[in-house]
C-alpha cells in the first residue's frame, strides 16, 4: 500500500512543480559577487505564473545561505532591484527584451525554458527531455553576470555551454 | 511576500480570497510534492517524471466561490469580437443574444424579463476596477463595454453574491475583466476582421519609455449587420461604433508605487428600424495608485464616466455621469489575520430626457453611494480558512444596508478545496423603481415609480469543491441556495387599480448546480466540459396583486451546457465550443443547440490567419422572445492578427 501510494503521489509532480524546485536548489550550486545584494534572497518570475504560484508556496519555508527566500513576479527594469535569480517563462522571453538587458548588467542568474535561452543571455535554460525537466548551462553567461556555478551543478547539467553562442552556431552552420 | 501581494491586490477582491491560502502554505504538510521535491538532490530532480501540463490549462483556484477564470488564451482561440461574447465561454454564467446590438447576461438566473421592463439587475460588471453597471435603469448596456480583446488578461466570473467586496448588485454575481498592463502590451497589433455580418479592424501599439514605464494607445472600429426576422428579413438593428483609449503604468523606481492611468471614448450610431439611428457615446478615465508597504498595501482609485444616450423608440435619452473614489488597503495581523477594509463613494448624476409616455421626476438628480467594508482571512488550521466579510453601504433611496459574508475554505491536500459560505446581497433601488411615470393612451398616468421601494434582497447560501485529481484532469462543482424577498412585482394603486405601482411582492428560492471540468487528454487536445442547472420557486407575497406571473422577476433557462475542444496540430489550431441552451419559460423561447469554431494558422510570430464561425448549426435562431428581439444569423468572419 504504502508503496502504491508513493508510486501514485511520484506521479503528479508538475512540471511547473519542478521547475519551481530546481529553481530554489540552483540557489545552493551558485555563488554570487560580493557585492550583490544582501538579504533576503529574491527569486523573481517573469511571465510564468504556474512556475510562481509553485514557487509562492515553497519559498516561505525555505532558506537560502541562512537567509529567507522571497518569490517576486516581475515584469519592468525597476522590479530587479534585490533579485538573485530571475526566472523567464517561455511566453516571456520575447516581450522582456528590456528587462533580460537590463538584468545582464548585474549579478543575476538569468533562467530561462526556451530553445533559444542560452542564445539570448541566460545562464541556465530548462530543456524537457522525455518526460525529464534538464537544463543546459552557459558558463560563458555566468562569468559575464560574475557568478560561480559549482561544478556540481554543471556536472547535472544536460549539456553545458563554454563558448559564446554566436561561435557555436557558426561551428553547428545554423544562423545565430 | 510583498511584492507578491500585488497581484493579489491587483485583483482586487478576488485577491482578499486568495491571500489566505498562502499564508496557510507555511504550514503545509511536509509530505506535499513540492516539499519532497525541494529535498530532492539535483539528480533526483533530473530524473523525476513529470506530467505535461498544458499552461493555459485552469489551474486550481483557491478561492472559496465559484469562479470560473476566462483566460486571454481561451478568448484568443474562441475568435469573439465583443465582451457579451467572450463571457459564453463561462460555463456559469447565462446569455442571451437579443438583437444584433444587445445581450442579457445573467448568473443563477434573473436575466430579466424585457417587456415588463424587467433587467438583469442582480449581477455586477467591472472593467479595470470601473463599474459599468447602469444605476438608472439597473443593468448593464452591453453595446457599450468594449475593449481590445487582444489586451485583456483574463476575465474573472464569479457566480454567487460578492457584495460584501462588490458592494450592492452584486447578488448573483460579479464579472472582472482585467486588461493587461502597459508593459505587457508592448508592440504593434493589427487585427483585422471581414465577414458577412461584420467587419472590424483594431489597433494597438505600447511602448516603454523610461525605466520600465510603458504605455499604449488604441482603436478600433467595427460595423455589425442586422440579425433577422423570422421572415428572413432585415430585423434593422444595423450598427457600427469607433472607439478609442489609451493606458499608462507607471512604476516608480523606488518599486513601491505604482501608478495606472487609462481612459476610453466610443461613438456609436444603432440603427433600429423605420425609427431610424439612434447614437450613444461614452468617455471615462480612471487612476489608480498602489503602494506596497512593509505591511500594509494600500490602493487608492479614482474614476469618471460619462455616458450620452439618445432616445430609443420605447425609452428615454439621458446622460449619466459617475465620479468614484475607492480606497483599499490589506494587512497581516500576526501570522493568523490577514484584513482587508475600505471605503468609496460614488456620485451618480443623470439627467432624463422624458418623453410623453415615459418620465422620470426628478428628470435631473445626483444619487450617492457610500461604503464601508472590513473583511479578515483566519488561518484557523492548516487546512481550514474562514473569511468574515462586513459592508456597510447606504444608497440615495433606501439608506443604509448590512451585507455580510462568511466564506470557510477547507483544503485537505493541495489538489482539492472544499468551501461554504453564507452571505446576504441586495440590488438597490433605481429611479426606473421610484421616480418613474408611464402613460399609455387615454391613461396618465398608467404607472408610477414607489418612493418607498425597498431594495430586492437575497440571502445565499454555498457549497462547493474543486479538485485536481490528476495532473490532466481538474474539475469544479458548486451549489447554491438562494432566498429572495422583496423582488420587484407591479401592484394597483391603493383602494382602485391605476395608476399601477411597482412594489416589493415577490418573495422565494432558488437553487441549483454549476459544474465544470477541464481535461487535457492528449498533449495536443483539451476537453472542457460544463454543465449549470437553475430550479426556481417563487410566489408572491401575502396582499400581492399577482398580476403577470412570477416569471416577471426573470425569464430564464434551467439548463445551460456547453463542450469545448482546443486542439493544437504544430502552427494549426482548431477550436470549438457547442453549447446547449435549455427553453426560456415565459415569453417562452425553444431550447436551442450552437456551435462555434475557429481554424487558426500561425504562419509566423507576427501573422496568424483564421477563420470563426459562429452560431454554425442553424440559419438563423432565436435567444430570447420580446418584440425587440431578433433572429440570430449564422455569421463566418475572417480574420489576419499582426503583431510587430
Amino acid at each position: 500500500m504504502a508503496l502504491a501510494a508513493s508510486l501514485a503521489r511520484a506521479e503528479t509532480f508538475s512540471v511547473e512543480a519542478v521547475k519551481a524546485a530546481f529553481l530554489y536548489r540552483f540557489a545552493s550550486y551558485v555563488e554570487w559577487p560580493p557585492d550583490s545584494p544582501a538579504s533576503p534572497f529574491v527569486i523573481a518570475v517573469a511571465g510564468d505564473e504556474a512556475v510562481a504560484k509553485q514557487l509562492e508556496a515553497l519559498v516561505p519555508r525555505m532558506v537560502v545561505n541562512h537567509q529567507p527566500v522571497k518569490l517576486r513576479r516581475v515584469a519592468r527594469v525597476a522590479d530587479l532591484a534585490g533579485v538573485h535569480i530571475l526566472y523567464v517563462g517561455p511566453e516571456a522571453l520575447a516581450r522582456t527584451r528590456t528587462l533580460r538587458a537590463a538584468a545582464l548588467e548585474r549579478p543575476i542568474l538569468i533562467v530561462t525554458d526556451d530553445d533559444h535561452g542560452l542564445d539570448a543571455g541566460a545562464v541556465i535554460n530548462f530543456v524537457e527531455a522525455q518526460r525529464n525537466v534538464r537544463f543546459e548551462i552557459s558558463v560563458i553567461a555566468a562569468d559575464r553576470s560574475r557568478l560561480k556555478i559549482d561544478s556540481a551543478l554543471l556536472s547535472v547539467a544536460a549539456r553545458v555551454e563554454r563558448r559564446p553562442a554566436a561561435i557555436r552556431s557558426i561551428d553547428e552552420g545554423t544562423p545565430p | 511576500m510583498i511584492h507578491s501581494r500585488r497581484h493579489r491586490l491587483a485583483a482586487a477582491c478576488l485577491g482578499c480570497w486568495l491571500a489566505a491560502p498562502a499564508s496557510a502554505q507555511l504550514m503545509a504538510d511536509a509530505s506535499d510534492p513540492l516539499t519532497q521535491l525541494s529535498r530532492m538532490s539535483l539528480e533526483e530532480l533530473a530524473r523525476v517524471e513529470v506530467t505535461s501540463v498544458s499552461k493555459s490549462a485552469q489551474s486550481l483556484s483557491s478561492a472559496p466561490a465559484s469562479i470560473y477564470v476566462i483566460t486571454h488564451e481561451e478568448i484568443h482561440r474562441a475568435g469573439v469580437l465583443s465582451i457579451p461574447e467572450a463571457l459564453r465561454l463561462a460555463p456559469n454564467l447565462q446569455i442571451e443574444q437579443i438583437n444584433a446590438q444587445e445581450y442579457q447576461v445573467a448568473a443563477r438566473g434573473f436575466g430579466g424579463h424585457l417587456e415588463l421592463q424587467n433587467f438583469s439587475n442582480k449581477i455586477l460588471i467591472l472593467i479595470d476596477g470601473r463599474s459599468v453597471y447602469n444605476p438608472l435603469f439597473s443593468g448593464v448596456a452591453y453595446d457599450a463595454q468594449d475593449v481590445v480583446m487582444d489586451d485583456i488578461d483574463r476575465i474573472e466570473v464569479i457566480s454567487g453574491p460578492g457584495a460584501t467586496l462588490w458592494g450592492a448588485n452584486a447578488m448573483n454575481g460579479v464579472i472582472n475583466i482585467i486588461t493587461r498592463r502597459a508593459q505587457d502590451t508592448t508592440g504593434g497589433l493589427v487585427r483585422a476582421t471581414g465577414g458577412d455580418q461584420e467587419n472590424a479592424i483594431s489597433a494597438r501599439y505600447g511602448a516603454d519609455f523610461g525605466d520600465g514605464d510603458a504605455f499604449r494607445v488604441y482603436a478600433k472600429a467595427f460595423d455589425r449587420g442586422p440579425s433577422e426576422l423570422e421572415s428572413g428579413a432585415s430585423g434593422g438593428d444595423r450598427w457600427h461604433k469607433v472607439q478609442t483609449g489609451f493606458r499608462v503604468d507607471l512604476g516608480a523606481a523606488d518599486d513601491t508605487n505604482r501608478f495606472t492611468i487609462q481612459g476610453d471614448y466610443q461613438d456609436a450610431t444603432e440603427n433600429v428600424g423605420v425609427f431610424g439611428d439612434i447614437g450613444f457615446t461614452q468617455h471615462d478615465l480612471l487612476g489608480r495608485w498602489e503602494h506596497d508597504g512593509q505591511r500594509a498595501d494600500t490602493r487608492l482609485q479614482l474614476f469618471i464616466d460619462g455616458t450620452d444616450r439618445g432616445q430609443p423608440p420605447s425609452g428615454v435619452g439621458f446622460s449619466l455621469d459617475t465620479y468614484d473614489i475607492d480606497f483599499q488597503q490589506s494587512l497581516d495581523l500576526g501570522a493568523r489575520h490577514r484584513v482587508v477594509w475600505g471605503f468609496g463613494r460614488r456620485y451618480n448624476d443623470y439627467d432624463v430626457d422624458s418623453t410623453p409616455t415615459l418620465a422620470v421626476d426628478p428628470e435631473h438628480r445626483t444619487l450617492e453611494l457610500t461604503n464601508l467594508f472590513a473583511q479578515d482571512t483566519m488561518v484557523l488550521t492548516d487546512e481550514l480558512k474562514l473569511t468574515l466579510g462586513l459592508k456597510f453601504e447606504q444608497n440615495s433611496y433606501s439608506g443604509w444596508a448590512t451585507l455580510p459574508d462568511l466564506r470557510l475554505a477547507w483544503s485537505p491536500d493541495d489538489s482539492s478545496l472544499v468551501w461554504a459560505s453564507a452571505a446576504r446581497a441586495i440590488r438597490s433601488p433605481t429611479p426606473l423603481d421610484t421616480d418613474v411615470i408611464e402613460r399609455a393612451d387615454g391613461v396618465n398616468p398608467f404607472l408610477v415609480g414607489d418612493p418607498d421601494f425597498k431594495p430586492e434582497d437575497v440571502n445565499a447560501f454555498e457549497l462547493g469543491y474543486r479538485a485536481q485529481p490528476h495532473a490532466s484532469i481538474s474539475w469544479s462543482l458548486s451549489t447554491f441556495y438562494n432566498d429572495y424577498d422583496d423582488l420587484r412585482t407591479i401592484e394597483p394603486a391603493p383602494g382602485g387599480f391605476l395608476p399601477l405601482r411597482w412594489g416589493n411582492l415577490i418573495e422565494g428560492s432558488t437553487y441549483g448546480v454549476e459544474v465544470w471540468a477541464n481535461w487535457q487528454v492528449t498533449k495536443w487536445w483539451r476537453l472542457s466540459p460544463g454543465f449549470r442547472a437553475l430550479h426556481k420557486r417563487l410566489r408572491f407575497s401575502d396582499g400581492a396583486s399577482q398580476l403577470l406571473g412570477v416569471e416577471q422577476a426573470g425569464n430564464d433557462p434551467n439548463k445551460r451546457a456547453t463542450l469545448k475542444s482546443s486542439m493544437d496540430f504544430g502552427r494549426w489550431t482548431l477550436d470549438a465550443m457547442l453549447r446547449y441552451v435549455g427553453k426560456l419559460p415565459s415569453p417562452e423561447n425553444p431550447s436551442y443547440t450552437e456551435l462555434g469554431a475557429r481554424l487558426a494558422f500561425r504562419a509566423s510570430d507576427a501573422l496568424e490567419l483564421s477563420v470563426v464561425g459562429a452560431n454554425l448549426l442553424d440559419d438563423r435562431h432565436s435567444e430570447y422572445a420580446v418584440p425587440t428581439a431578433r433572429e440570430i444569423r449564422r455569421s463566418v468572419y475572417a480574420e489576419l492578427r499582426w503583431n510587430f
